[in-house]
Order: C-alpha cells, then structure tokens, then sequence
C-alpha cells in the first residue's frame, strides 16, 4: 500500500493504482481524455498532467501512465501542470467546430467540462479548422467528426474492448479520421456505447437527436429488463416521453457497457398505439367502471364456480412486487397458479437451474470477466444476453480459454471454440470434459452422493470426444466458470452443468455458475410462480373447461399465440379473460377487462437478476401520453384538468393487492413502499432487500434458497435419442436474437431497421440434403393452417439436423410456447416448384 | 549441410581464401548498391560480362556484383583487384575499353579514374582517394568486396566465426560483457548502451523474447541501413544470431521498410543461405541453442522506427508508440522481452565478439567508442556512405572526405539527426562526431544522416521544410505531436510568407517547450528541434523574413520581387538562357528583365546568376 501526497493530502492506495485514481480516491478530479476506467491508460492526450515534485522522475508527467509510489509528492494544481493542461485543452479547440449550441453533447459535454475548468477561455488561433466528411453509421449513431479531439477512446472501445472490427482509425497525423472505410451500419451490436465513451460529440444519439439536453431530462438510475443481466442503466425522459438510455456503471454486472437492444429498447413505453385506457369488452371506460366490472366478474366466477377455475398468468416482465402479490393472491383465493408464461421448457429449466445454483458457485459478470476459462453450453450470447459477450471478450483478452457447446452458429467477436452439438448431446460433451479434466485429481473428500455424481458423468463421459485443449485449459485454470442456458437444452443440463461446476470446484480451484435465464425477472418468476404447471397445460385445462377465467398480467408467450388460428378456439371457452398489460397484443384486444399498467419506468420496481442480484428501480417519471403524441393533431388542448392524459395505469400490483383486500395508502410514493414492504416480508428469503427500496448501485445480493446445500443431486438418465439419424426429419426452432425477439424491445421504433430479416439457417449438409441454396426463398408449412415463408441460410458452423429461425413475437406459431416442431421434408416448400 | 560445423565454416574460409587476396584471377568488382543501379550499373556489367565473353577472358577475370560501394555521386563505379583501379561514372560503351585497355593491355584507363576536384589530378587507388583515405571501415568492412548474395564470401571474410566464438565459447553473460566493455551505444541515433540493453532483456524473466532488427530508416537523406543490408546482410544476421544468445531468444524479426525491395530481397536470400548452412534454425553449431529470423515489411510510417511503434506493428496493429515504461527489454514485442537494435548496431556485433570489447573501445572518444557509417548528402561534392571513427570532427567528413561545397558556394550549416537532429553552422563544424559534443552545440548524432547545406539555403524554409515532414508523419496519437507540430507548422509558413509577426519567434519558442517536454515518444519530443537549432543560431534570417519581410537566401517565394537589380546586373544573360518559360527579356549588353505574367517562379534564374542581381 503506497502512501503518496496529492495536493498536500496523504492517501494509500493499492500497488499499481495510477496516480490519476489516488487523485480521485481524494476527490481531486484531474482532468481526463483518453483516460477511461474500462479501456485503461495509453497516455494519448496529455491533460492529465500534474507536476511531480517527488519520486522516481520528477516533473511534469502523465498522472495516468504514472504508478502511485511510495513516499510521492504530487501537485495538481502547480503552475507547470497547470499551465500545460491549459496548452493541450487549446490544441485540442483549434480544431474544435464551437459548436455547442446545436450539438447534442453540448450539457454533458466533457470537453465542455474540461475547457472551463482548465481556463482556457480566449481563443489565440486565427487559422482555418481541419473538417471532415461524416459518415452514415446506421439509424443509432450520428457522427460528426469535425467535433474529434483524438482521444482514441472510440477505436480502444469498438476493437479492443468488444472485439469488432469495421471501426477504426485513418489516416496519420493531424488528419486521423474515426470511422469505417465507407459508409455503413456499424456492425457492432454494442456500437451505441461509442456515445457514451466519446468525451464529445463525435458520435451522438441519433433517435435521440435535437430531442433535449441533460438539464431538460427527468433522469433517473434504471434496470435494463431486455435480459436477464439485469445491466444499469440511466434513462432520461422529456415531456411524457422517454428519451434515450445511458449505460450505467456497475461492476458486478455490465460494467460501464450495455448493448444496443438494452439502449434502444425503451421505445414500448412511447408508443402511439401504447393501450392507456381501461376497457370493458374492447370498450374505452373509466377506471371505476373497469374496476368494478372486474370485481364483479371475479365474485360471479367464484360464486358459480370452485375457485381453482380461476388461473393466473404472469411473466418474467413483471416486477418483484407483481409476483410476489400474485402468488400470494392465488394460495389466499385457491386460484390455480400463477403459472409462469414463457417459452416452452424454459420455466422448468429456470427452476432446475436455480436448484443447482449453490450460494458459494454464484459467478458474477465480473467473476466471468475475470475468469481464466469459461466454458458456454447451451447458450448464444450475443443473441440471448448481449453484453455476456463483453465479459467473455475481456477474459479472452486476459488469455481464457473459451469453448461454447450449443447447436446454434454462435457467432463472437474473438476467438473461441465452438463445438456445434445438439441438445442431447450436449451433456455427455459436459460430462466428459469435466471427466477428463478431473482425471488423477483425489476425490476421496467427496460424499457418496458427489461419488455417485462422479460415476454417472465417467458413464455419460464415455459417450462422447473432446477437444484435448479445452480439457488442458480446464486443468490448468484457476477461476473457471461454467455458462448454462437455458433455452436450447436438455430439462437435465442446468442441473448437470451446476453439479459439474461444483465437482471442478477444488481448494486449488475456485469454480463459478453462471445461468442465463429467461427475462429480466427470470429469477423471480421461477421462485413465486407455481412449479407444477405452465403455459401450455394451462391452454390445455382452458381446453378442457378445468379453467373459465384467465387472468393475465403482462403476459409474454400467450398473449401472441393467439395470433394463430389454431389458438384462437382456446380463449373463446374461457367465460372471462382478464388482462392487465402496458402492450397492446391480440390477448389484450380479446380481453373483457383490459387494465393498463405502469411500465417500470412509471412504476418502479424490483428485479432479480440471473445471479440472484436483486436491484431496485425508482419511478422515473408519472407516465402518460407523449405531449409529441397529444398536441401533434392540433393546437394544444384548452381544457384544464388535473389529471395527466394517458396517465391513468397503475402498476400491475395495485389491482391484485385490492382484490386481495390488502389496504395501500392512495399516496403513489407510500404505496410503492409499502408493497414493497409487504413483498419482503411474506418472503423470508428476500429479507435482504430494504424496505427503503434502495438496493445502490451494485444491487443486493440474495441469499439463493438452495433446496440441496452442498450436495448433488444424482442426475436424471433422461438422455434420450431423439436425434435418431436415420429420421428424415429436422427440428425446427425458434431462438432468440438480439434484435427483434426479446418482447419489449422488438417493439420499439428506434430498433425497426436494424432487426434482419427472418432466416432459417441450416447446416450445409441438411441444405444438400433438402436440395436448397443459400439466400433462396422457402415456405415453411407448420401445419395445415400455419406457414411460414423465409429465406435460407447455409451456416457451417452448426450442429446438423436443425432449422433456427429468430423468435419473432409475432411469428406464427401452431404450438404454445413456441416449442420445437418436428418438420418432415414435404413441409418445407421452394417458392418455385417441388422439393425434389 | 543441415548442419554445419565450425570446422565446415573454416573449409570454405580456405577454399574461398585465394578470392580475397585475388591472387587466382582479375576480379571486377561493380557497385550492386541502389544508387549505382539507378544510374545503370545492371547494364554495364551486363556489358563487362559480354565483353569478357567475347575476348575469351571469362576464366581469367570475374565480374563480382557487390553491394554499394559508397561512393554513390560517382556511379556506376568499378574496382579492378588486384590494383585497387577505381573506375567512375561508367557508360556501356566504357566497357570494351576496359576489358581491351585494363584487362588485356594491363594498362588501367586514364579517364575514367576518379579526377580529385581540387588538385585536378586522376587517382588511381581507390585507397588514395581522400573520400575512402580518411575512412575506417569496420561495420562496411566487407562493401565493394564481397558479393552479398553469397554466403561463402562472407565466410570467407571470417564471417559467422563470431557467432561460432558466441554460442560455443560465451555464455550469455559473458557476451553481454564483452558488449559493455566494447561500449557500443545505439546507432539508431539515442545511443543508448547496447551492451546495458541486452543485459536489461536478459534478466528479464520470461520463456519467449525477441531479437529486432530496426531497418525502418526513414530520416531524409540517410541511407545507412540500407547500404550496409544490401552489401553485408550476414553481418546483420549474425550479429541478431549472438544477441538472441546473449539474452536467450529463439525467434527474431527484422523490421524493414518494403521502399528497400534490394535491401529486403538480398537479406531473404541471406536469411534463406545460413538457414541451409544450419547458422539458423534449431541447435546451431550443435550448442543446443536455436534461433529464426523473419522479415517483417512496414509501410514507409516514419514513426515505426519508433521501437514501440515498430513492435505494434509487427502485432498487426496500427504503429502507433505507447509511453515507455515498461521498456520493451521487460515488455516489448507480444508483451515479452525484447531487444531491438539498430542495422549497423547489430552489423558491429559480430567483430566485437571476435576481436573482444576492448579492441573495439579503442576506437572513438571517451564517452562514444567505436566508428559510425553517415550517409553524407546535399549541397556537397561527394555524396556517399562514409564510416569514421568516433571522434573524427564533421569539417573532416565534410571538407576532407566529403570534398567541400560544390560551385565554390560557401557553406552554411550541417543537419545532423534527420528531421528531428539539428543544424550546426561553419563556428561548430570542428565539432567531433560524439553523442555528447553533438548534444552541446543544439543537434543529435541521429541514425547518420548528413546533410550539408550551402549559402543558398534558407534556414526558416528549412525549419519549415523538416516541420512538415514531422507533421506529416507524427502518427496522430498524443496531442502535443499532432497539434502542436501543426500549429509550429503553420507560423513557419507564416514566416515564409511574409506574414510573420514579432511575437512568433515567443509563440513557436512556448510551443517547442511544451512539446518536447510532454509529447509521447521521441518524434514529438525531437519534433520542435528544427526550429529550436535555426533560432539558435540563425535568429537573423528569423527577423529578415518577419521585420525586412526579406528572405536573405533568397528562397521564400513569397518574399522575392522578381526584379532585376539595374547595379548588379552584369547583362552576362545567364539567367535568360535558363529561364524555362521565357520570361526573361535579355539583349546582349542590356539589362535584363523579368515579364512577371510570363515568370513560374521557378527560381532558376537565382540559381543561376552569379551575382545576386534577381531580388
């Protein structure tokens, strides 16, 4: 711990902190460009100068290269250092356009920031200014070099830190240009960053643009709820209307970086067409009405019929509180439910995961960064939890070894390995590394639980061959971490990828867990909502008349297939459909109560991340009708009224917690706390989270109820041979992708022309097989009344005897759930002619 | 021979040992270098060969292709062993002379022997001529000797002895020993201890490091590394082959600029021949000990000879410097140890390890041993690659071996260190070469660079011709470098064009402060020095460009009138007769006259009038 004097104040800091952080530790902000937490130091810009007038080298130096020594004597704020920052601030505006007043920066400007505070206020130089053609760099981010004052941060970001490779520098000199060789969609799915990193206004927001500056913002410190990461956010919002999305910092999870769907995603909240009103039988009513009319619906419900006829829906949208109220609701009725409505499977996998998911394997985003080997199975997460991609990216640049075990053509920005295996093979490859790796290691410590785990995977290690490199990398690491998914596998795998985790957990080696798991609240819908059922018996029990009222509180899955003709009989035998939703869908035009809810940004709310991490969201604003949206059909209203147009949902709690008589102050700030309250104390396990409802900045960490402390499980022989390769047949499966699958994002505006068109991607083999070409035309025939056209894409790098198609919410599908479909090859049609 | 011992090594020393006291036959030895190949040696010694042919003469004379001979003003040049007859500017048609005259009738050609500008006399002896009399090879020992596309000749010359003596007889201490003693310094132009350099990476821990090579010269007007590559590329191999044992390195690259298409052609077969002979690759001599070279080609960046921009762009990635420390002896190429030396650094190597530091600390000055190869170029009479002890003073590389300033012009300054060195005027020019002494009167040794300027240069129009090549090729990462060299740029240009100010000469003197003190690597922190050295000592052109608005060498283009001086004229019409756009009215015993709408500015005309009249 060096001890050195910054400013006539001594601090100690950690070997290799860099003077310019023993500053900041001190509160002394010394002046910075090129200098940034994530992407390190590379002594670019020199504005961080500060005289050392004791130590190794005295002088001025660059307090970003210089590591805190010992016994160091640092002035910032000596004439030299300062006199020097203030040249450098003056080289970097003669080039500077000085135009703020129409740029976007302009307000949270760090050029700005440092010219004032470095005192350079008169301009010396009389000469012209170098300019620059801007380029076109898709519909996220504007560009505007002529405001570069060359800080490389941009480049350091786009290339070293995520991996990409069509930004760049060009040009030597005074005429280094930032950009792409050619105009262009950046194609990083993290480029949107670039607006946050740029000290100025080289790369703005461009949804965003000429839409306010920071002082006219309602801001606020947010959730992202586009995955299960659960990354900080800050979120600004204007007249009624959420303007753009920060990344925000937060170590354990996204660091300083969030991708593109996470930043863009915002726009359902500012729809149009966004449902604000309460309806009766698709009729526009007051809330009274609406209110009283789903009163009366459920007393006629419980009244004729046994309350177990009465079901309850909801989804990993809806918060902490929402679940929580809801299950209690249900044991407090006896309603069936809540049943969690996701994606076929995935709710049983979720659950096995949180099973197997032991307090002391729990990886944290940073845990991944730091990893020396990571082993993905059953995962893509470019396309499932974006920014996982940028933790795995910074272990790889550390020198982790990193192997990913799924069918699907996982595409990373670096190099790693990819061993293209289908679902129920998946394990046995697991299993085997894990085998081999463990190979000569003394188990002799383990239970006979831990032994009986040990022989089922040298068993299952029998069944398959791996790479001998991954198995050395395993061996040779420190800080391994296991990634499982929980989508694209077996029910068995989350529980097998947990126990592997903990069998590779030594005294010598520190193993880590890492789910992927559906939704933002993912967690906390696999914890409240009722084990033994899902979305797709509960259509069946709708079928077969057990259930006559569905409830439906932001639904995810089922409120899109009803889009299908297939599903369209189901609802029609339900006597009453409630739902309570902030997104229009087919389920909510069917409904005979409509409620509209809060989205989180109105609401506020609480989420559990994959980890377990529970993090707090305030209300960011009151909500309502966009005043772009209310005054675009004339001049503005003339009435006054006290209430706020469009204003009239409440959170998705509220109704629940009235019908289950629970008395909440009509103040909307007490009311928030005390559901909270009431949610954290129903739950023992959550006793974690204040009642204050400030979880900070990192989040609180819940203890994760593990229902098998320290022991394994023994493995479920569900291995099954399904992929039988004589059958002609090719799974067909929806997956998701970054953009255009997750719900609330696919929904917004800003994100319409970087969502690709659908493909079906397949193996070159079964493309021969089928006689198909890339790029051709094809029509899929789900079934006799579903069909789905779309275009071929030969992926080499996958397993074989599949076809992936992205998960479009409204994608038109025969089964609940989206569950895979066997196709035989006479479903799948050439838009010219015949198969064969 | 895959693997070829020492006794092997010495079977071909005395097989080859006749050749290079050609005492068997007459041997041709015709500069190969890329100055005498742009002046047509290829074709004349196409025609020597022919002619050799034709009088029956090819088993009794050989014609060798060396590499540059360094006498590069006077190509294609020819040396006749036995005799040491040095031929000059040779045409095609010369050759049937010399064959029939030299070869034939023993009688060396009168004129085409070097003719000595002051005493007007033909020398026969290359040794004679006083450009090769003052020079001590050491490092160009073997130019215009051997054929440097040949192994065995530079076997022969006791090549790869030295690194037999390294790898069977040293070990890496002791070599690093012999390195300190020697008190070699870098030739790349810093001069920083080799010998402290190799023992930094050496005790560097770490299972991978590097050997570099730097052949990136990029100054205007040097050409030392080439030269030496393109005569005595195993020298630079051998020299990495005991540095790579000295701090225990398996693999080396040589960076060099693919401008030398020679240089790079000839070392790939160099690299290709010892690699057969087994004097790289695995277990050389036998000692266990394994190394590889490989070529690496950059792109003309100036700034790649920067060593920790050549190293990133050895990764692949942009050349861009990055702030030292950590040195590259703890973390350079790949993050590992490495060294990376300077072409001649490396080329001396070898002879230091065979003949022992102490014989080459002999040589040279108190503090700067040993010899140093310039390229001398410029307004001076015998432009050429030159090698003197350390020590000798730059009046005798300039006056005695360089042969003075041409057209009885007198001389003004001498820039030293490329674009970032400095200039020394006529008071400093008993200055000697030596890294200290050349600090102390505003310049830096450099890489070799030497380039002599006349009375008729402006020294504000130099500053601002070396300003813009560092502009130019500042690679754009810190700021002082990339706006600041900009900014010196345009007052310069201001300067020049008249427009200058009083208060520049404080601005561009607060501008160079800040730069040098603060910019990243050592292109920023040398950039100012042109403009530091000219305020030095040529203050007064200075203030005639900003007061008198007048450029006193009559080289600003803005600040020339255009007009005859009635006075001086001496109506002798030189300068009408080069005019190139006819713009000058001249009749015989008249004074003449500059039509300006016709003039290009060319300024021929102030070349060529002896007399200053054209203001």
């Amino acid at each position: 711990m060096p001890t050195l004097t910054i400013d006539s104040r001594q601090i100690s800091v950690p070997g290799n902190t860099k003077v310019i952080d023993a500053a900041e530790r001190l509160g002394i902000m010394i002046p910075r460009f090129c200098y940034h937490p994530a992407l390190g130091a590379v002594g670019a810009c020199r504005v961080c100068a500060v005289n050392v007038k004791e130590g190794p080298m005295t002088g001025i130096q660059m307090s970003c290269m210089l590591d805190a020594g010992d016994g160091m004597v640092i002035s910032t704020h000596d004439k030299d250092a300062v006199d020097f920052r203030m040249a450098v601030i003056e080289w970097l505006m003669m080039n500077h356009p000085h135009d703020c007043p129409v740029c976007d920066e302009g307000g949270h400007c760090l050029l700005q920031d440092m010219t004032v505070s470095g005192g350079h206020g008169m301009r010396r130089y009389p000469g012209p200014k170098r300019t620059h053609q801007d380029q076109y760099l898709g519909p996220l981010v504007q560009h505007e070099m002529n405001r570069c004052i060359q800080c490389y941060r941009c480049v350091r970001y786009y290339r070293e830190y995520t991996g990409y490779k069509d930004l760049g520098v060009l040009g030597i000199g005074s005429r280094v240009y930032f950009g792409r060789t050619g105009d262009g969609r950046l194609e990083s799915p993290f480029a949107g960053n670039l607006i946050d990193i740029c000290p100025t206004g080289v790369f703005t927001d461009k949804p965003a643009r000429f839409k306010g500056r920071k002082w006219d913002f309602e801001r606020a410190a947010t959730v992202c709820t586009h995955c299960s990461l659960g990354c900080s956010t800050i979120t600004s919002s204007r007249y009624r209307e959420i303007i753009r999305q920060e990344a925000g910092i937060s170590p354990d999870t996204n660091d300083c970086f969030i991708c593109d769907r996470g930043r863009y995603g915002f726009g359902y909240a500012n729809l149009p067409d966004r449902p604000r009103q309460y309806r009766v039988n698709g009729n526009p009513c007051s809330r009274q009405t609406a209110w009283a009319k789903a009163l009366d619906l459920l007393d006629t419900t419980a009244n004729t019929n046994n309350p177990s006829t009465v079901a309850l829906l909801v989804s990993a949208r809806c918060t902490l509180e929402t679940l929580v109220t809801a299950k209690h609701l249900c044991h407090r009725k006896g309603w069936h439910g809540p049943v969690w409505d996701a994606p076929s499977g995935n709710d049983i996998k979720s659950r096995n995961a949180l099973d197997a998911l032991a307090p002391e394997l729990v990886a944290t985003m940073k845990d991944v960064r730091e990893s020396d080997f990571i082993l993905a199975i059953g995962t893509d997460p470019v396309n499932e939890a974006p920014v996982l991609t940028l933790a795995l990216r910074q272990a790889q640049r550390n020198g982790a070894h990193i192997t990913v075990i799924d069918p699907r053509p996982v595409s990373l920005p670096f190099d790693f390995e990819h061993l293209p295996t289908s679902p129920e093979e998946m394990g046995d490859q697991l299993a085997a590394i894990v085998c081999a790796a463990l190979g000569g290691t003394d188990l002799s410590h383990l239970s006979p639980a831990g032994k009986a785990f040990y022989d089922d995977l040298v068993l299952r290690n029998a069944a398959a061959t791996v790479p001998d490199e991954i198995v050395v990398a395993l061996k040779k690491s420190r800080h391994p971490v296991i990634v499982c998914g929980t989508h694209m596998v077996n029910e068995d795998l989350p529980v097998l990828a947990g126990e592997c985790a903990r069998m590779i957990n030594q005294p010598e080696r520190s193993a880590g867990l890492f789910y992927v798991l559906p939704g933002a609240n993912g967690f906390g819908a696999a914890m409240f909502t009722e084990t033994h059922t899902n979305a797709g018996l509960l259509l069946d029990k709708i079928k077969s008349n057990d259930i006559k009222t569905l409830i439906a509180i932001e639904p995810e899955g089922c409120a899109h297939v009803h889009s299908s003709p297939a599903m369209a009989g189901i609802l029609k035998s339900l006597d009453c459909l409630l739902v309570m939703d902030y997104l229009e869908s087919p389920l909510s035009r069917a409904a005979d109560v409509f409620i509209p809810t809060a989205t989180v940004f109105e609401s506020g709310g609480i989420f559990i991340n994959q980890n377990g991490t529970g993090r707090s969201m305030q209300p960011l604003y009151m909500g309502g009708t966009p005043i772009f949206q209310t005054g675009r059909t004339g001049p503005p209203p003339r009435l006054f009224e006290s209430d706020i147009p469009g204003a009239e949902h409440v959170p998705a709690w509220l109704p629940l917690a009235d019908w289950m008589g629970l008395s909440l102050s009509p103040d909307n700030s007490k009311r928030r706390l005390e559901i909270l309250k009431y949610t954290i104390e129903n739950e023992p396990w959550l006793s974690a989270l204040p009642i204050s409802g400030d979880t900070g900045e990192t989040g609180i960490k819940l203890r994760i109820p593990n229902r098998r402390l320290n022991e394994f499980a023994s493995l479920p022989h569900t291995r099954n041979n399904a992929g039988n390769s004589n059958s002609p047949e090719i799974s067909l499966y929806t997956v998701e992708q970054t953009f255009g699958t997750e719900l609330l994002s696919s929904g917004s505006p800003a994100l319409d022309e970087v969502i690709p068109q659908i493909r079906a991607a397949m193996h070159p083999a079964d493309a021969e097989f089928l006689n198909l070409a890339d790029g051709e035309n094809l029509t899929l025939v789900l079934d006799e009344n579903h069909e789905l056209p779309c275009n071929v894409k030969i992926e080499t790098d996958m397993a074989q005897g599949f076809i992936f198609i992205p998960r479009r919410p409204d994608l038109p599908w025969p089964v609940p759930g989206f569950a895979p479909i066997p196709l035989h090859p006479d479903q799948i049609r050439r838009e010219k002619g015949d198969l064969r | 021979m895959a693997h070829e011992t020492v006794e092997q090594l010495g079977r071909i020393r005395e097989k080859y040992a006749a050749k290079f006291a050609f005492t068997d036959k007459t041997y041709l030895l015709i500069c190969g270098g890329t100055g005498c190949h742009a002046t047509g040696s290829i074709k004349v010694k196409e025609a020597l060969e022919q002619q050799l042919a034709e009088h029956d003469l090819s088993d009794k004379a050989e014609v060798v292709e060396t590499g540059c001979n360094g006498f590069c003003a006077m190509g294609p040049l020819l040396v006749v062993q036995p005799g040491d007859v040095f031929y000059q500017k040779l045409t095609i048609a010369d050759m049937e002379t010399i064959v029939k005259e030299h070869i034939i009738g023993k009688k060396p050609v009168e004129r085409l022997l070097y003719k000595d500008p002051v005493t007007r006399k033909r020398i026969a002896s290359q040794k004679e001529i006083p450009f090769f009399a003052h020079q001590e090879p050491v490092v160009l020992r073997n130019k215009g000797l051997i054929n440097p596309e040949s192994i065995d000749d530079y076997i022969a010359r006791d090549g790869y002895s030295g690194a037999a003596k390294a790898l069977l007889e040293m070990d890496g201490e002791e070599i690093i020993e012999q390195m300190k003693i020697s008190g070699i310094r870098g030739r790349g132009g810093a001069g920083f201890p080799t010998g402290l350099k190799w023992e930094f990476a050496s005790k560097s821990p770490g299972e991978t490091k590097y050997v570099l090579c730097n052949a990136d010269e990029g100054d205007p007007g040097a050409f030392m590394d080439r030269s030496i590559l393109e005569a005595d590329p195993h020298a630079v191999i051998e020299g990495m082959i005991i540095a790579a044992r000295a701090i225990n390195a398996g693999k080396g690259y040589v960076y060099a600029r693919t401008e030398y298409p020679l240089a790079i052609s000839r070392l790939t077969k160099a690299i290709e021949q010892a690699t057969a002979y087994g004097l790289l690759g695995e277990n050389i001599f036998g000692s266990g000990f394994g190394f590889a070279i490989e070529i690496y080609q950059g792109a003309g960046a100036f700034v790649c000879g920067e060593e920790t921009a050549l190293m990133r762009s050895i990764e692949g990635k942009r050349g861009m410097p990055r702030p030292r420390p950590p040195f590259p002896a703890h973390k350079g190429l790949w993050e590992k140890p490495t060294v990376l030396n300077n072409v001649e650094t490396l080329a001396s190597v070898a002879q230091i390890i065979r003949h022992g530091g102490s014989w080459y600390s002999a040589m040279g000055t108190e503090s700067s041993k040993g010899t140093k190869v310039f390229a001398v170029s410029g307004d001076v009479n015998n432009i050429g690659l030159v090698e003197v002890p350390m020590g000798t003073s730059l009046r005798t590389i300039i006056y005695d071996i360089g042969g003075g300033i041409p057209k009885k012009k007198k001389f003004k300054a001498v820039q030293l260190g490329g674009p970032s060195g400095g200039c020394i005027p006529d008071a400093y020019l008993d200055t000697p070469v030596d890294y200290e002494a050349i600090a102390k009167v505003g310049a830096i040794m450099g890489s070799g660079g030497v380039i002599v300027m006349d009375e008729n240069t402006c020294m504000v129009d130099m500053a601002r011709f070396f300003m813009e090549f560092i502009q130019d090729e500042s690679c754009g990462k810190c700021t002082p470098c990339r706006e600041g060299t900009r900014r010196l740029l345009q007052i310069l240009e201001k300067i020049c064009e008249g427009r200058g100010k009083p208060e520049d000469i404080d601005k561009m003197r607060e501008l160079s402060a800040t730069i040098s003190q603060t910019a990243l690597c050592g292109l920023g922190q040398t950039g100012p020095n042109p403009v530091l050295s000219t305020l030095r000592y040529f203050m007064d052109e200075y203030e005639a460009h900003i007061h008198d608005k007048r450029c006193p060498a009559k080289r600003c283009v803005a600040l020339l009138k255009f007009e005859i001086d009635r006075d001086i004229c001496t109506k002798c019409g030189l300068c009408f007769k080069h005019c190139p756009s006819d713009a000058i009215i001249w009749k015989k015993k008249e004074v003449a006259r500059i039509e300006k709408d016709k003039c290009i500015k060319c300024l021929t005309c102030y070349d060529k009038c002896k007399f200053g009249a054209i203001f």
